[in-house]
């Protein structure tokens, strides 16, 4: 490997700092970490042991029942900017994309949160299991849009996660 | 022909290695439509070194998540 290809490589890892990659080991302890921390917490990447809430951190937490206008606003408030899912984040912020979709009800009413790798796949951790990148058939998630999501048949949309400028709770 | 000193050449032949070489590796990151390294490539062929220079640079400085949403919103309608 030459020094360009060196420079290059150092450049890639650089730029892909702010983007979480697939880390299951660091959720999954069957313990404290992964029954304390939900699919919010994994998707901006923060671990609070607090089983987080969109917009509890800035005291705008949905209310029930939980639908897509809610949860967005709550996530909003939080930092999280929305985005079209085939938009980037921007070349200058450190950000990494989330997607946000919704079991409507009857009888399961309830939001989840995905969030895209580095490699381009997307991962989630269905509440206080484990951390996982395949959807509920056991597929790799190239696109939360299209996954089989199960009861959240809902998509609301994507949203931008920033270094240093979402605060969870 | 086109006149291009070599300066102008040399900042061409770095956004297109940029986007060769570096970019395709990278997940989507921008926050435009046409991408702020396909945006500098035709500033610097259409405007040359210093306008066109000037207003990727400008374009990149605006390049946010902040921008990525007011776009999103406004495609939306």
């Amino acid at each position: 490997m030459n020094w360009l290809e060196q420079l290059v490589e150092a450049f890639v890892r650089w730029v892909r700092r702010c983007i979480p990659a697939y880390d299951p080991q660091d959720w999954n302890d069957n313990d404290g970490i992964q029954f304390n921390n939900n699919c919010y917490n994994y998707a901006c990447a923060i671990r609070t042991d607090t089983f987080a809430q969109p917009g509890r951190a800035t005291g705008n937490e949905y209310t029930l029942p939980i639908d897509c206008p809610g949860v967005d606003a709550g996530a909003r408030s939080d930092g999280l900017r929305a985005v079209d899912c085939d938009r980037g984040c921007g070349c200058r912020d450190c950000c990494h994309q989330v997607a946000l979709v919704v079991a409507p009800g009857p009888g399961f009413n309830d939001f989840h949160w995905y969030r895209l790798g580095p490699d381009g796949r997307w991962s989630h951790k269905p509440g206080g299991t484990p951390a996982t990148n395949l959807d509920n058939s056991g597929h790799v998630i190239t696109d939360p849009r299209t996954a089989d999501r199960g009861l959240y048949t809902v998509f609301c949309g994507c949203y931008c996660v920033c270094k240093g400028k979402v605060t969870i709770n | 022909m086109e006149h291009r000193g070599p300066l102008l050449r040399l900042a061409i032949a770095g956004v297109s290695f940029y986007r060769d070489r570096v970019s395709s590796r990278l997940p989507r990151r921008c926050a435009y439509d046409e991408t702020c390294s396909a945006y500098a490539l035709r500033q610097l062929t259409e405007r040359g070194l210093v306008r066109g220079g000037i207003a990727a640079l400008r374009r990149y400085r605006t390049c946010n998540a902040e921008t990525a949403e007011r776009l999103s919103q406004a495609a939306a309608g």
